[in-house]
């Protein structure tokens, strides 16, 4: 039996909130979705595209915050 | 990729980010800046540009009736914006023009706004300057156009006159009915240039 | 003159004159009498010049001229013309009507023509002796009297009316008896060189040895030579024609020739074109005019002496030849002889390119086996430049009969692409292959399968169309990219005038969708992109794109494995046509496909660890998925319903290891796609399916029960009654279930009954049947947003953005919103339409007052 799924990510948000793209798109530096342009969350539970969430982090001295909520950026163990 | 337009159609009418973004308005002297309109060039311009088209996108389908902007020319990264001022308060009815100008850092750097009509505005200078956090160290690159225009809307009813770039108008804010006759008095109708054809 | 001649003269004289005068007639009525005779009798002529001879004394030599051809013509008239046009009339009757034209014109015109040659060449003698005495007369007077010495005006007198008269009384039927004879003549001609050539080389027409021919100073193909060897012949012609010239009906000689070898001509070239069009043809036609019809005239032309003997220098002269041998050794070419071979070749090529252009369907219906037809087509328009004729004819006989109803959209797809090829091979400008691609374009649009078809046959080795010729696997893609279309485009790029150029220029303006074609601009722009006229049709690059998508995710989700290679290399190719950025997407489809391999194994992987498999006898081995990335996919038409348990539990446990290895992602079952490999047992058989999940889930609830109600079958899987009725089809189709009506009560519930017995079920309706059903079942997937609902969507984005515009510039003229639209509405629906559409458009929105109008500004009503 050949079956036929789609996948999602388990987010409660639809799109990156940096980007703006689809969690389930990929961000604009990307070509392809999922495990190539993964997601990842902040301590404060806020998700966004790891590529894009990296770059705002490194833009921001010297402390990064969530662009969400503004608590200091931490990634969720 | 309809689909995913509209996804992020609905998320910004649903969940706008500024529900999570408080605007402080704390005020600095800031120098006035010219106006200067980047080139849009580099790779790292193609996602400045898919953000910029998809902001455009949501912005033209929301709607929001306070506020507008559109590229202008066929530079993307240059905008003019449109703001109407709130009701109840001194600037009710009142439309102003500004600019938006962004980077190809954008979002991770603010984009440069101005108001190109004139404001009279505690934290607005005589050239158009804003004075307004978020668009400097409170940037967050959740912020987009519609947001950061709906933050200058706020402002205009909720001024910051801790550090007033218009001294004058900082003291006159306590007197509203005459704040008014300035605000009237002083803001022009769209400056003509703005015209374009 | 002569009255006062008279004046001037004695009565004395009278007599004399009377008397001369008398005789004089006598004489001439006596010498004129037989002009049957050979000479003239010389006891009169003595008579003659002396009456002569006392008539000029008395200065009548006029009168006595005038009388003489009077008499002359009443001779002629009666001796001459009645009788042999009698003769030439009857004989024509006896003979030449009742059939035996042919070897009898001859006779008839020889004989008429030396008749008459006879006669006249009496009558010239008998002016010859009149002028010599007239000479005599005045050279003994030596003066007072001048007369033309030579008695050319009396002899051109007298021809200028023997072929008056000639003419006056011509018979009807002379000038077919003329051309008979040529044509007769040349065709005889024309056979001895064939029988000739084929002896000399084998039957073979054209020469293939041409060094040991020119060594041996022998023209192409032909031994010029061969004609002199007839020679008799060419006297025998060249004595007719110079026989008429005399009578001066060299026109008329000229006509009968010329039209004789024009005739021989065009039948050669039908005898040589006929319908094959796989053989070049014109090289042999110019050979052969240069062998049989040019050698003749030369010979004939130099036996008549009208070829100079140093013949003039060709130089000057620019034949069409002019690549070819246009100096034949052996044919001295005088410039008649150049005007000659112009006709002859023009006449050539005009013969054949008629031809050609008539059977100008079948031609490009034969392509590319055709191209020597087509090359020769080509090169008959370079020079006869008639290149409308071809537009004209072919247009109509593309709606006759290619645009009709019984055409399949692929035959007409097929011819497309052949005309686009071969056209291009005619006209390289492109302007005639844009007058006749448009009607076929106009009626593809027409055709709701057409765009199906484009994308079918771009992408699939078939065509999209099993039965049809091309059977080598090749989609036209493949072909496109294998078309040196580049280099050629380069190598006409010189060769026509600017005018054309600008032509070309114009014609492909208004081509839908040139502003898109973006950075490839350059190098796309001239050349005859097969893609592009095929994106015409469609209408735009997007809409093509759009469709492969389409076609490519039923492709990929109708797939049992996950064999993807042919896909792989389509979307490579149109990569290269379309440009990387439109087929993301598709990419990204594929991509999903060699993850979902990838995933499906590691889960596979996963399963040696014990897990909860026991939950009945079914295990994860049976299951293979395909895993989206639904973003980035087609509109997929999702149905729930209510599978097995133990399929449910299977497809549960999938997506909960794909849960545990891709966490954080998740997984869900499109539960209407995919495919189920199905074995039946029966009594004593067992049959298998290849079928989509509904029909599985359908015919396993008959493992329960043998019978059900459509009503409860419906509730049980958790579908609506009317989508059971029509998936159960399937299998009453195939003889499984069987249906039949429930005791009265609703005519809409209907009891199926599994059929155990398998007896008389057609095997090979079965092992046909599934993959068809899979795609029907597709169909009803495709029910995409129709154009009307897609319409209103853009009109909706588009009024967004000019409300925005207008909100922050103000005013805006048409112009303007048009560029920028086009500069910033870009993501779906993107901003496509033409200027008058937006005028169109924004009046609509004045007219709901909702813009403004002023001066040539649009704003927003307040």
């Amino acid at each position: 039996m050949k079956a036929v799924a789609s996948w999602t990510w388990d987010a409660q948000d639809e799109t990156c909130g940096i980007c703006r793209m689809t969690f389930d798109g990929c961000c604009p530096d990307c070509k392809f979705p999922g495990d190539d342009c993964p997601l990842i969350w902040g301590a404060c539970n806020h998700a966004f595209h790891l590529h894009c969430i990296l770059k705002w982090v490194n833009s921001q001295t010297p402390q990064p915050h969530c662009p969400m909520c503004r608590r200091e950026w931490q990634f969720k163990a | 990729m309809a689909r995913g337009e509209n996804q992020v159609v609905q998320t910004n009418i649903h969940n706008p980010p500024t529900t999570t973004v408080i605007t402080t308005g704390v005020a600095h002297r800031i120098e006035p800046s010219k106006r200067v309109i980047p080139a849009v060039r580099t790779i790292d311009a193609q996602s400045v540009v898919k953000r910029l088209q998809s902001e455009l996108m949501a912005l033209m389908m929301c709607g929001d009736p306070g506020v507008s902007a559109f590229p202008e020319g066929d530079n993307i990264l240059s905008w003019i914006g449109t703001i109407t001022g709130s009701k109840d308060t001194v600037y009710e009815g009142m439309i102003f023009k500004l600019s938006l100008i962004f980077t190809n850092e954008y979002p991770f750097k603010p984009p440069k706004l101005k108001f190109l009509s004139s404001c009279f505005h505690p934290n607005v200078d005589t050239s158009g300057n804003i004075c307004l956090d978020i668009l400097q160290d409170k940037w967050s690159s959740a912020y987009d156009v519609r947001t950061v225009l709906l933050s200058i809307q706020s402002l205009l009813g909720e001024p910051n006159n801790e550090s007033p770039l218009n001294t004058q108008a900082a003291n006159l804010w306590t007197n509203q009915p005459e704040f008014r006759k300035m605000v009237v008095k002083l803001c022009s109708p769209p400056i003509e240039a703005l015209k374009l054809n | 003159m002569d009255l006062s001649a008279l004046q001037s003269v004695g009565d004395d004289f009278i007599d004399d004159i009377l008397q001369s005068w008398t005789g004089f007639c006598d004489c001439t009525h006596f010498l004129l009498h037989d002009s049957t005779s050979i000479d003239v009798n010389p006891m009169v002529e003595i008579q003659f010049a002396s009456f002569v001879h006392t008539l000029c004394k008395h200065n009548f030599n006029g009168l006595l001229q005038d009388y003489f051809l009077q008499a002359l013509e009443d001779a002629f008239n009666r001796n001459a013309i009645s009788k042999l046009w009698r003769d030439f009339d009857n004989f024509y009757e006896n003979n030449v009507l009742k059939k035996e034209k042919d070897n009898l014109c001859e006779d008839i015109l020889q004989r008429t023509l030396k008749e008459i040659s006879l006669h006249k060449a009496y009558h010239e003698k008998c002016i010859h002796s009149l002028v010599c005495f007239l000479q005599q007369h005045a050279q003994k007077n030596s003066e007072r009297y001048i007369f033309d010495t030579d008695g050319s005006s009396i002899l051109s007198k007298y021809q200028l009316m023997v072929s008056s008269l000639l003419l006056s009384s011509l018979p009807c039927h002379f000038p077919d008896v003329l051309r008979s004879y040529f044509d007769q003549k040349l065709e005889y001609l024309s056979k001895l060189m064939d029988t000739q050539c084929e002896e000399e080389d084998g039957g073979k027409f054209n020469d293939q040895n041409p060094v040991l021919l020119d060594s041996s100073d022998v023209g192409k193909g032909y031994d010029q030579s061969f004609i002199s060897k007839n020679y008799n012949l060419v006297t025998n012609i060249g004595r007719v024609v110079d026989d008429l010239r005399n009578l001066g009906f060299s026109s008329l000689a000229e006509d009968a020739y010329a039209s004789a070898i024009f005739f021989l001509l065009k039948t050669r070239v039908h005898n040589l074109a006929g319908d094959d069009y796989h053989i070049p043809v014109l090289k042999s036609i110019k050979e052969w005019i240069q062998a049989i019809p040019l050698q003749f005239l030369s010979d004939l032309l130099a036996y008549l002496g009208d070829i100079p003997e140093s013949a003039t220098d060709l130089c000057g002269l620019q034949s069409p030849l002019a690549s070819l041998p246009s100096s034949v050794p052996g044919i001295i070419m005088s410039e008649g002889l150049v005007r000659w071979k112009l006709r002859l070749e023009y006449f050539a090529y005009e013969t054949l390119q008629d031809l050609r252009i008539g059977k100008l369907f079948e031609i490009i219906v034969d392509y590319p086996d055709s191209c020597p037809a087509i090359d020769d087509l080509k090169q008959c328009l370079h020079y006869t430049g008639q290149h409308s004729k071809l537009v004209n004819s072919f247009v109509s006989s593309l709606r006759y009969r290619l645009l009709t109803a019984c055409a399949s959209t692929n035959d007409i797809l097929d011819q497309y692409i052949s005309t686009i090829k071969a056209l291009r091979t005619v006209d390289p400008t492109g302007v005639f292959l844009e007058t006749v691609a448009e009607p076929v374009r106009d009626y593809l649009r027409g055709r709701k399968d057409t765009i199906k078809c484009i994308v079918t046959m771009l992408t699939d080795g078939s065509g999209g169309n099993p039965s049809g010729p091309r059977t080598n696997g090749d989609s036209l893609l493949e072909e496109l990219n294998r078309d040196p279309e580049n280099i050629e485009s380069v190598d006409y790029e010189d060769d026509f005038d600017i005018s054309i150029k600008q032509a070309w220029f114009n014609a492909e303006s208004w081509e839908p969708n040139h502003v898109a074609a973006g950075s490839s601009k350059g190098s796309s722009r001239r050349k005859f992109d097969i893609l592009g006229m095929m994106i015409a049709i469609i209408g735009s690059k997007d809409q093509l794109v759009n469709e492969y998508r389409v076609m490519l995710a039923e492709k990929l989700l109708n797939k049992f494995d996950y064999d993807i290679n042919s896909e792989i290399r389509t979307v490579e190719l149109l990569k290269i046509h379309f440009g990387e950025s439109n087929m993301q997407n598709c990419e990204i489809m594929l991509n999903d496909l060699i993850e979902s391999k990838r995933t499906n194994t590691n889960i596979k992987a996963s399963l040696c660890e014990p897990s909860q498999s026991e939950n009945g006898n079914v295990s994860l081995d049976i299951l293979d998925a395909t895993i989206m990335s639904m973003n980035f996919w087609p509109p997929v038409q999702v149905e729930s319903f209510n599978m097995p348990a133990a399929m449910d539990a299977v497809l549960t446990d999938y997506a909960n290891r794909f849960h545990e290895i891709k966490r954080p992602r998740k997984l869900s079952w499109l539960k209407n796609h995919g495919t189920v490999k199905l074995e039946l047992q029966f009594e004593g058989r067992t049959l298998q399916f290849s079928v989509a999940p509904i029909h599985a889930v359908i015919i396993m609830k008959f493992q329960e029960q043998m019978s059900w109600s459509s009503n409860d079958i419906a509730d049980s899987i958790g579908i609506p009654v009317d989508i059971l009725n029509k998936r159960i089809t399937f299998w009453i189709n195939k003889g499984i279930i069987a249906e039949s009506h429930a005791a009265g009560i609703e005519s809409n519930n209907h009891v199926f009954t599994v059929i155990e017995r398998t007896d008389n079920i057609d095997l090979n309706d079965i092992t046909h049947g599934d993959c068809e059903d899979l795609l029907a079942n597709e169909d009803e997937h495709e029910s995409l947003t129709s154009v009307e609902d897609l319409l209103k969507k853009e009109m909706g984005v588009y009024e967004k953005f000019i409300t925005g515009m207008l909100t922050n510039f103000g005013t805006m003229t048409l112009d303007k919103i048009h560029n920028t639209l086009k500069i910033f509405c870009v993501a779906e629906p993107a901003y496509d339409k033409t200027l008058q559409q937006l005028q169109t458009f924004l009046s609509f929105l004045v007219s709901e007052e909702k813009l403004d109008f002023k001066g040539n500004l649009y704003l927003l009503k307040k």
